[in-house]
């Protein structure tokens, strides 16, 4: 199976400040990876350094073989990744399909096409085009997030923190549609906070800690090993 | 008291005060739609912007000398409208140098606003010495006489008069007129026309749904794979041209002064925060509210009110809100009443 | 050689440089000027260097320091007072009334939302203002039209008639009062809107200082104002009875300047003793719980005000003792100028190139803002004759060139102009490539 994304051995972090101490991350073409791990541990930090936001001081990142270390996130989105940040990650003066165009910046003959596919995923958005997005609910807000990301009919898609505060039911519902996107093809890697479950829909999981790896397998096998569970996944419901 | 006479107030009101508001609107709004934009998209009040303002304006008079000179001239448009084309290219052109030299370097180290706004008052010195240095120290008119050969070649300002004689005719003793100039009548075509270009830029293209975008959230328009850098250069074609026409009509309808649209700054950044910051339509709906503020609170009643009452009651003195030389500082007191009461506008603005 | 030093041995070859080159008496003046400029600009870093508070309305604290010095130091003019005095005392009753009502509402805040409260407090404002305004303007009206046995005074309330030197201590009092006023009401905002605000405000107090004529006297301005030591008129009346020689052959002062170079080395000489004693104080503040507090809050208000600190208190504290600073270097040059002239306050002379000697200077660094008061204000004046020079040889040399071609007529006009640009480029040059200033904050102080 060929890596889609391969970063290996981040170092980095803000200014003086090292958050990364030599993490690797990868997803594999079409499937889902998932990092979980504590508050500060540094997983919203390498998703940005992956995405060109954030300078590296050591590392490698190849993504569908390219050497993507030190490319500006326009030209990542250009070469097939869409990332989905943690917050404030829709214009909320920008109507929905404002938004979504957004994500087809660069391809403005590519907007036509992305937005009916976004609008397939999402039917509640097309009620909702005309509305800024700022006014929307929360869960319609992450569909408004996610569906500019895939406007440019992405190969890879980072999400992080998808369902942080969403209601059990909205977040069952964006894990069905990240499901949804993943059987398209789409690489998908996820920063989740609600670990089991992400897990339980996980290839390949991370468990970051102070911007290392302490667990690397598959989801399955993650959900398993009782030391995971014990020190990450809490309680059993 | 006859219905001449409320016709006589009325048309009174129209023609000093509401025409005046108007103007003064007018200018505000195309000045401070530049700056609400240069404060959504690259996040600093912009002092220098009421001095790229009178760069227009020199630029225009330059260019009307020019154009007279040449003997070009199509009646019946006024020389300084032949100009503006120019004029705004050069203040465009004059905003994208300094962006390049001064403002981009700061970008690129992410400084902080204070940081933007300090380098702007450096940049407010030295456009006020250029203009100065160029231009001169002193005032110039744009209708001026022009001696060739002998030959005294004179432009007056053209002027459209509204005498309503038609309705003279009906009511006795009814005499008020209203009176537009070239140059007024042009600043109010131009601000339409240029806010609707604007609102249709914004809302219909790519580019403009971009500057809207990168103006609500920088970081996610970069993310987005939106070109930052075209936004920002498009910001300053926008904020320039409006510059230069605001710069030019104002100089036209009075006269050139090296410091022409140094104390409009103020009252645009009341506009512009009114409107809640970042929101083109909330600051021209604060220029105008600015200029109707400035005009009426020293707005002299007494014309109005003596056509109103009989003889006997007439007032003698002026009767206005605030005296007269008073009015620069009406724009500054409600500009400090906004900030104190609605920092974020009174429509409901972006806070920063 | 320590950067001081360097700096020092820089303005002593400016100061030189104007002393043989212009003339003595002209460089006494620039040094004077300077020096009550610093006074200024340690305002000015107090605010911005210890306290993070962008006030782009240094004027208006300048201009009321300019203003005490009339209030405290011109003689009354009786008969203005006479006709005029109850209505003004009466006036400022209602002022305070009103005043007070705002601040009582403001007292409300836990039964009214706020937004009425605000609304309510403008409405008193405005109600306040219109109550107060007949008995103002009718007040006004009977100062301007009282006949008095001066007539160049006339419509003119006058002063108080005190020693000058009060005058700065008031200047400062005045300014910081104002300040406290203006902090209540703008501190809080985000650096910019602050920025605009107070820009705004000082706009509002130079306007009121212009027009008030029965006040200031407006643009007619007010003069002879005294000095805390002989002037140079008195001095050289002194010199003239005793009628020696005073001239100064190595300084280069010829016997008719001597009177007035003494007076300005003993004006200079009271300056720069307040300056050290302004500077030494605050130095010491600044080591004390007080000035380290003030640095955790500029450094980071959000973790200062976590940790229980009074952030928008303290901001307050700098925001008046800035202004008082401000307000006492106002007075000081109004005294040197030995004239009032509420028009002469613009914001490029009084606001922005006070900035720019602070950020050349050093933020943050009392000497720092020191040097750049002195640098930047010689810069400043010799920049123009400079120019001059150069513009006016240059254009001699362009017509030698160019049969035909005549100079503008206005050329000294605009050679005047490059002094801004150079100050202009002064700033950008160095936030570019000096962001912290020729004399910048010790580091050590910046991190703890
Ligand atoms: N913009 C920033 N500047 C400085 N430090 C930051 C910034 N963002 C995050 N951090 C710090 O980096 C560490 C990791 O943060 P983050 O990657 O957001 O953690 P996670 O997403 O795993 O909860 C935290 O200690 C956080 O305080
Ligand atoms: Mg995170």
């Amino acid at each position: 199976m060929s890596l889609l994304l391969e970063a290996r051995g981040l170092v980095g972090g803000y200014g003086e400040l090292t958050i990364l101490h030599g993490c690797d991350l990868t997803v594999e073409a079409g499937r889902i990876s998932v990092i979980v791990g504590a508050n500060g541990a540094g997983k919203s930090t390498a998703m940005k350094a992956i995405f060109g936001l954030l300078p590296l001081r050591e590392g490698s990142i190849t993504f569908a073989g390219e050497d993507i270390v030190g490319r500006t996130p326009q030209e990542l989105v250009a070469l097939g990744m869409g990332y989905v940040p943690q917050m404030a990650n829709v214009f909320p003066t920008l109507q929905v399909e404002e938004n979504l165009e957004m994500g087809a910046f660069i391809a403005p003959d590519r907007v036509a096409r992305g937005l009916e596919r976004v609008y397939s995923i999402f039917p509640a958005l097309q009620e909702k085009r005309r509305q800024p997005a700022g006014e929307l609910s929360g869960g319609q807000r992450q569909m408004v997030a996610v569906g500019r990301a895939l406007m440019m009919e992405p190969q890879l898609l980072m999400l992080d923190e998808p369902t942080a505060g969403l209601s059990p039911k909205v977040m069952r519902d964006i894990f069905d549609i990240i499901l949804k996107v993943n059987e398209a093809d789409v690489g998908v890697l996820m920063v989740e906070q609600n670990a089991r479950q992400a897990l339980e829909i996980a290839d390949t999981g991370f468990v970051l800690g102070t911007g290392r790896n302490l667990y690397v397998d598959t989801g399955e096998a993650l959900l398993a090993d009782p030391e995971v569970a014990r020190s990450f996944l809490g309680k059993r419901d | 008291m006859e219905f001449a006479d409320t016709l006589n107030a009325l048309v009174y009101l129209l023609n000093k005060g509401v025409l005046n508001a108007a103007k003064i609107g007018s200018i505000y709004a195309l000045g401070a739609v530049g700056i609400t934009l240069i404060f959504g998209i690259l996040r600093f009040a912009h002092f220098a912007h009421g001095d790229m303002m009178t760069f227009g304006a020199l630029s225009a008079f330059f260019g009307t000398l020019w154009l007279r000179q040449q003997g070009i001239n199509i009646e019946p448009i006024p020389t300084g409208l032949l100009a503006l084309p120019v004029a705004a290219l050069v203040t465009v052109g004059l905003a994208l140098l300094i962006d390049r030299s001064v403002y981009a370097h700061f970008r690129a180290q992410k400084s902080p606003p204070v940081v933007f706004v300090m380098t702007s008052i450096g940049v407010t010195f030295i456009l006020q010495g250029v203009i100065r240095l160029i231009g001169g120290t002193g005032d110039r008119q744009f209708f001026f006489t022009l001696v060739e050969n002998g030959e005294r070649l004179r432009e007056d300002k053209a002027r459209l008069l509204f005498d309503f004689e038609w309705l003279s005719e009906h009511f006795d003793g009814f005499a008020q007129k209203i009176v537009i100039t070239a140059p007024q009548l042009a600043l109010f075509v131009f601000t339409a026309v240029a806010l609707f270009g604007l609102h249709r830029f914004l809302t219909r293209t790519r580019l403009g749904k971009g500057m809207r975008a990168v103006s609500d959230n920088e970081d996610l328009a970069r993310i987005s794979g939106i070109d930052v850098g075209k936004v920002v250069l498009f910001t300053w074609i926008i904020g320039g041209t409006l510059a230069a026409i605001a710069g030019t009509l104002l100089a036209m309808d009075t006269q050139y002064k090296p410091i022409l649209a140094f104390n409009l700054l103020l009252p645009m950044f009341a506009a512009a925060i009114m409107g809640g910051v970042g929101k083109p339509f909330g600051a021209v709906a604060g220029a105008f509210i600015v200029g109707l503020a400035e005009t009426f609170a020293v707005f002299d009643w007494r014309v109005v009110y003596n056509f109103l009452v009989p003889d006997e009651m007439h007032a003698a003195t002026a009767l206005a809100l605030v005296p007269a030389e008073y009015k620069l500082a009406v724009p500054f007191v409600i500009l400090v009443l906004v900030l104190i009461w609605r920092p974020t506008g009174i429509f409901r603005g972006q806070v920063l | 050689m320590s950067r001081n030093a360097v700096a020092a041995l820089l303005l002593l070859a400016l100061f030189l440089t104007a002393w043989f080159a212009l003339s003595p008496v002209t460089a006494l003046l620039y040094l004077a000027t300077a020096l009550a400029t610093a006074v200024i600009v340690l305002g000015l870093n107090i605010q911005w260097g210890y306290g993070g508070l962008f006030n782009a309305g240094v004027l208006g604290f300048v201009a009321l320091g300019g203003y005490a010095v009339v209030l405290v130091s011109i003689p009354p003019v009786p008969e203005a007072l006479d006709a005029g005095g109850s209505g003004l005392l009466s006036a400022a009753i209602k002022l305070g009334v009103t005043m007070v009502a705002i601040y009582a509402l403001a007292r409300l805040h836990a039964f009214l939302p706020n937004s009425l409260l605000r609304g309510a407090q403008i409405l008193v404002g405005i109600a306040g203002y219109i109550w107060l305004k007949g008995e103002l303007d009718l007040t006004i009206r009977a100062i301007e039209t009282a006949a008095t046995a001066d007539p160049s005074m006339r419509g003119f309330v006058g002063g108080l008639g005190l020693p000058v030197l009060l005058g700065w201590a008031v200047g400062g009092v005045l300014a910081g009062v104002i300040a406290w006023f203006i902090g209540k009401i703008t501190l809080g905002l985000r650096s910019d809107y602050l920025a605009i605000a107070t820009l705004g405000i000082a706009e509002i107090i130079r306007t009121f200082l212009k027009n008030a004529d029965w006040l200031t006297r407006g643009t007619l301005t007010v003069s002879p104002i005294d000095w805390p030591v002989p002037t140079p008129r008195d001095v050289n009346a002194l010199l003239d009875r005793g009628g020696g020689d005073y001239s100064v052959a190595w300084l280069d002062i010829a016997s008719e300047q001597a009177g007035t170079a003494l007076s300005r080395i003993m004006f200079i000489a009271v300056s720069a003793a307040i300056l050290i004693a302004l500077v030494l104080l605050l130095e010491r503040a600044l080591a004390s719980p007080w000035g380290r507090m003030m640095h955790s809050i500029r450094d980071n208000d959000t973790a200062a005000a976590a940790m229980g600190k009074d952030v928008v208190k303290r901001q307050l504290e700098v925001f008046v003792l800035g202004a008082v600073l401000m307000g006492l270097g106002g007075a000081m040059l109004t005294s040197l100028n030995t004239l009032f002239d509420p028009s002469a306050y613009l914001p490029p002379r009084y606001t922005f190139l006070i900035w720019a000697m602070l950020i050349v200077g050093g933020s943050g660094n009392n000497l720092g803002a020191v040097f750049g008061a002195i640098f930047i204000y010689l810069l400043w004046e010799m920049s123009e004759p400079i120019s001059q020079f150069l513009f006016l040889n240059g254009a001699a040399v362009l017509q030698a060139m160019f049969e035909g071609w005549e100079p503008p007529s206005d050329l000294e006009g605009r050679a005047s102009q490059m002094r801004v640009i150079v100050i202009g480029l002064a700033l950008l040059v160095t936030m570019r490539f000096a962001p912290r200033g020729v004399l910048p904050e010790r580091q050590g102080l910046r991190k703890r």
